[in-house]
């Protein structure tokens, strides 16, 4: 909740200003019902002329027309205040994944991180909407209600305030407190569900054929019968919750007259007062009326809070400060002494692994499956970092040069490289923003695939789906390439850049990007031979180390 | 349905009855009191019977909250499993070219906004439908000028209504689908995020994402204004009335026209009459967002399924059987243009078959058709003679193992992976399984072998190592066909020949369709098919292909070849 607090301090203004709408809609209610039972009381003892029933009913009318006009700018003021909250807290939410190294970041199943960014932020417009602003303006309310009844008599002052706080404060914090539990749970599983179908929708073919969709089905049955239990109990709290503010809200109009009559009997308060002081109590419930459904989602909100803050609290590791910049020339590359592995459960990935790469030399870097390849290229881009062991960058450590620097003089194809669910345009603008045209085609046709994109209808223009799942693979690896020959940074590093290919197009598109890329530092990891007669140098990946496979393949 | 009309019935009657007795008992008693005639006794007696009234509206509020809030529950449960059900019998094709962002976010927020719709504005209709009326009747026996000035305002609120529903709809349908947007894209860029990162893109995209929140937040205030508006018509509609009966009361009263009880009954009751209309325009924009949302999830569940045979057909015996594709076609809904025509071949039982062709050809969408994720738009593809769309499809999945470009490794352990493919499979067949795909010496590298997690997407694995488990679970899986796409991608040339190894053993026992990019892996097939365009170019054993594409790749090979081996592994179309 502090938080909250916290993130409404820009908008302050904003939040006062409903607030004070939200007061004035109460006051403007009360002020119409008990005019309005003043005018019929008044006009019962009827008065000598009618002049003066002549306030009361502008007053009425007054009251009538302020409480509509009011309520619509209280409700407009606190929905845009929340809105724009929201929107914030959208944003933050990115800013602080952004910075997390991929090996924290991984840790959360797209799924669930999905979950925080919708499903429980919209649950958070509750927590002002539904929590805060009502507080207030309940807080608000119930002095003025008293302070009206005050007014009539101290007892019926007295009465209201006492019902009006137990009602509207401690009765929906105690029901809230009951079903904390199933509150927070249910929240948790929402982000389950969410993780699931994530699961769900992208690996459907392997589902369906490793017949895993009545396995599906059977843990969302299981799934939604636990969802059904949490539910129903809280429904039944919300049941109570509707039952007492029913019961209340007529009980305290209830209380009031039981009071107001026995004060008439014994001759302490008009008969004038007694109407007012029973219209008074019947509007003056109004105040309080939305918090006993606003604590119910207290848990809801508690977690929907801590899930998404955990994120945008989350800090990264303070980096020592960046001393070098590189230029825009081709480095000298050296990995030196290398070790690594992911994690201590998992093995080495690199033992004390040495490699140049030099500028003009392109090196084709060779290695079984799971050898270590891409995890080569995961730490040259600084996704991760070595246990010990240097890499230099001209010789100077990787630690020296800042994050952004660094991946400014890199272009890398993965193995896997993620297209964007956009156009063709703004998947190769990516790489260069300010591109023309010119080389936007420029870069398609040296990896041919300029002549596909011509007999698109929309072109660059064509939206290329989920995963750019309208491509197929070997177009996916090509537009990926593509994007790296528009970056044109002075370092490439080609994750089997040709997979999915065949081999006159793969030595094609490579011939190309090597004329491209002459002169700049490249390394091109491969699993086949098509780079024969295209590179020279090649090294293989074995046991953590590089060795020169022509040394290596003389010598045994 | 019948149970829920009369219910809602009972709901609206019974409170409208509560609320016109408790204003009676009310106005006695403020009656009494005030023109000072009532004695203790009668007014103890009427204080009691309104605690009464007072209890059974408390107990009529509460059971009504309930019950209806466990209907949302049942409804948004069932919805929940349709979706799913639907989703899977559509399969994949049919969900291919969709934002899976969009798609959860209907399936989450928008079946969390279906319990607004039925549990909050639903009830809020009936309520709406029988409680004036019962105020109404009572009012218009009780003083015809107040009914008389009720009748004025009344129908001027469904005039209203209809006039801002009609844009609210367009505007909420808008904004429902912004926010669809807003998590798709959101989970397209966290997806991507690495790929961002290296072009230095990730902290602009923070921008992007601001746009689409912003765009979010004005069409939900845009929706929020018109249900704001329909609100404040109704409140100035009710109070506005309200004003002119309490003058009309009044002066009525002050010329002794009216008794002051009835005077003070019809001032209790007149704010109750327009109380459902004023709470329903409250509730106006979680009826609009529950239909919106229900909106989206018929679209979803309306969406036909691709493949559209219901046959209940089994074959008998254990396979493999002969299979035949019969000059298939297949067109994409959203593309006019032909993914694959006239594809016509027959494949003997227990043979190879691998599909060669440039990128692009229809390769991956055939074998999609063989899976059975859709019926040819042309053509037939038998098995045994019996076409696969009279087949229990159901069964046909059964029959047939995938393994597919980019393997899903699901959340959990190896061993979890593994054992989908045959949940009964003992420790040794495991063994062996992994041994075939040649895995087994990858595990022993991990300190906790097969129960390493493995995270989404598997994402520690390499991308040989998946290819590697999915083809351990097809070893598991032992089924008569079996369709490999690209099975050999990411592989190094030892892996690969390995691969093929295990090709030839389950050729023993199954009749194997690959899609390949590899002369090697071509060249262990019976039949190779070239396929260009989506049409078949050549069909024939490998040693007597003559398509250029095929002799280039030999060519290549063959003068390559020379060196340890590496021959094998060139790269074809």
């Amino acid at each position: 909740m502090r938080s909250w607090v916290e993130r409404l301090i820009p908008y302050k203004w904003w939040a006062i200003v409903g607030l004070t709408l939200g007061m004035l809609t109460i006051a403007a209610n009360l002020g119409l019902t008990s005019t309005a039972a003043y005018l019929i009381a008044k006009a019962a003892q009827h008065p000598s002329t009618i002049l003066l029933l002549w306030v009361p009913i502008v007053g009425v009318r007054a009251f009538g027309t302020a409480r509509g006009v009011l309520r619509y700018g209280d409700r407009y003021f606190s929905h845009d205040v929340t809105f724009r909250l929201l929107k914030d807290l959208r944003v933050r939410l990115y800013q602080a994944l952004e910075p997390l190294p991929p090996d924290i970041f991984r840790r959360y199943p797209s799924g669930d991180l999905l979950a925080r960014f919708g499903a429980d932020i919209e649950t958070l417009q509750n927590a002002y909407l539904g929590l805060l602003s009502p507080l207030l303006i309940a807080i608000g309310g119930i002095a003025l209600a008293s302070g009206m009844g005050w007014m009539l008599s101290s007892a019926i002052g007295g009465v209201l305030l006492v019902s009006l706080s137990a009602a509207g404060l401690w009765l929906p914090w105690h029901m809230a407190r009951v079903t904390q539990g199933a509150g927070r749970q249910l929240v948790i599983g929402r982000a389950q569900l969410t993780a699931r179908w994530v699961d769900w929708i992208y690996g459907l073919a392997d589902i369906l054929t490793l017949d895993q969709d009545a396995s599906a089905v059977r843990w969302h049955e299981a799934f939604q019968a636990h969802w059904r239990t949490l539910s129903r109990r809280i429904n039944r709290l919300k049941g109570w919750i509707a039952a007492c503010n029913e019961g209340l809200q007529h009980g305290i109009a209830w209380l009031v007259l039981w009071v107001a009559v026995r004060l008439a009997t014994s001759h302490h308060l008009p008969g004038l007062d007694v109407v007012v002081a029973v219209f008074l109590a019947l509007a003056s419930f109004e105040a309080i009326r939305p918090l006993a459904g606003a604590f119910s989602m207290r848990a809801e909100i508690a977690e929907a809070t801590a899930r998404v803050e955990h994120l945008v609290q989350s800090t990264v590791l303070d980096e020592p400060a960046a001393i070098w910049r590189p230029d825009p020339r081709p480095p000298r590359i050296e990995v030196a002494q290398l070790w690594f592995r992911y994690t201590s459960q998992e093995p080495w990935v690199f033992q004390g692994a040495n490699l140049t790469l030099l500028p003009g030399e392109p090196t084709v870097l060779l290695g079984e499956s799971g050898s270590g390849k891409s995890s080569l290229i995961a730490l040259l881009v600084r996704f991760y970092r070595p246990q010990s062991g240097q890499l230099l960058y001209d010789g100077h450590p990787w630690p020296h040069i800042a994050d952004f620097d660094l991946l400014r003089n890199v272009g890398v194809v993965n193995q896997h490289p993620h297209l964007f669910a956009t156009t063709l345009r703004q998947n190769l603008l990516l790489a260069r923003p300010g591109a023309s045209e010119e080389d936007l085609w420029s870069a398609l046709d040296g990896v041919q695939l300029a002549d596909g994109v011509h007999k698109l209808p929309q072109g660059l223009d064509t939206v290329i789906g989920d995963h750019g799942s309208t491509l197929s693979g070997g177009q996916q690896k090509r537009l990926a390439l593509a994007r790296v020959w528009l970056k044109d940074a002075p370092v490439w590093l080609l994750d089997e850049p040709t997979e999915g290919l065949d081999i006159p197009l793969a030595r094609v598109v490579m011939a190309a990007v090597l004329r491209h890329a002459a002169g700049k530092t490249l390394l091109w990891v491969s699993h086949d031979h098509s780079y024969r007669g295209l590179v020279d140098r090649v090294m293989e990946l074995a046991d953590g180390c590089f060795v020169d496979p022509h040394h290596q393949g003389t010598g045994g | 349905m019948r149970h829920l009309a009369s219910a809602v019935a009972a709901l609206g009657l019974t409170t409208g009855v509560l609320i016109v007795l408790e204003a009676g008992l009310i106005a006695q008693i403020v009656a009494r009191v005030y023109l000072g005639q009532g004695s203790d006794s009668a007014l103890t007696a009427r204080l009691i019977a309104l605690w009464g009234v007072v209890m059974l509206r408390a107990l009529v509020a509460g059971v009504a909250e309930t019950l209806s809030l466990n209907l949302s529950t049942t409804v948004q449960s069932v919805i929940r499993q349709r979706l799913l059900t639907h989703v899977l019998e559509a399969g994949p094709l049919a969900w291919n070219h969709e934002h899976a962002g969009d798609l959860i976010n209907t399936v989450i927020t928008g079946v969390d906004h279906l319990e607004m719709f039925l549990a909050r504005y639903l009830p809020q209709i009936a309520l709406t439908a029988f409680v004036p009326l019962v105020i109404g009747i009572q009012v218009a026996s009780t003083d015809w000028i107040s009914a008389g000035l009720l009748l004025i305002t009344l129908p001027l609120i469904p005039v209203f209504m209809t006039l801002i529903g009609r844009r609210a709809k367009t505007v909420t349908d808008r904004r429902f689908a912004h926010l669809g947007r807003l998590g798709a894209h959101f989970l397209d860029v966290v997806q991507g995020l690495e790929t961002l990162k290296l072009f230095g893109q990730s902290q602009r995209q923070a921008k992007a994402i601001a746009d689409a929140a912003e765009t979010f937040r004005t069409s939900t205030m845009a929706s929020l204004r018109l249900a704001f508006m329909s609100g404040m018509v109704l409140e100035l509609l009710a109070s506005l009335s309200m004003a002119m009966i309490a003058v009309a009361v009044g002066i009525r009263l002050l010329g002794g026209h009216i008794a002051f009880e009835r005077a003070v009954f019809l001032l209790i009751l007149v704010p109750d009459f327009y109380a459902p209309w004023r709470a329903l325009g409250a509730k106006f924009h979680d009826g609009l967002n529950g239909l919106s949302a229900s909106r989206t999830i018929y679209t979803w569940l309306d969406r036909p399924s691709l493949a559209r045979g219901q046959g209940h057909r089994r074959l008998s015996g254990r396979g493999p059987w002969p299979l035949t594709l019969c000059d298939v076609g297949f067109t994409y809904p959203e593309y006019p243009a032909p993914a694959l025509q006239g594809v016509h071949f027959s494949l003997p039982a227990r043979r190879v078959l691998a599909i060669i062709g440039p990128s692009g050809s229809g390769k991956s969408t055939l074998l999609a058709l063989l899976l059975g994720f859709s019926d040819p738009t042309r053509g037939e593809i038998t098995v045994d003679s019996v076409p696969l769309a009279q087949l229990d499809r159901q069964w046909w999945r059964t029959q047939v193992a995938f393994i597919g470009q980019s393997p899903y490794l699901f959340f959990g352990t190896i061993a979890d992976n593994l054992r989908m493919a045959n949940p009964d499979a003992d420790a040794d067949r495991i063994a062996w399984a992994l041994e075939k795909a040649h895995l087994d010496d990858t595990l022993k590298r991990f300190p906790h072998g097969l129960n390493t997690v493995i995270g989404e997407n598997g994402v520690r694995l390499s991308g040989g190592e998946r290819q590697r488990l999915a083809l351990a679970r097809a070893f598991l899986q032992a089924r008569p066909f079996v369709v490999m796409d690209e099975p050999s991608a990411h592989l190094d040339s030892r892996t690969e020949q390995a691969l093929l190894e295990g090709i030839g053993q389950l050729k023993q026992q199954s009749t194997v369709v690959l899609v390949t990019h590899r002369l090697a892996s071509a060249r262990v097939a019976d039949r190779v098919l070239v396929l260009v365009n989506g049409a078949v170019a050549e069909l024939g054993s490998p040693d007597h292909l003559t398509h250029p594409f095929y002799r280039q790749a030999r060519a290549f090979a063959e003068r390559e070849g020379t060196g340890e081996g590496g021959g094998s592994d060139a790269l074809l179309g």
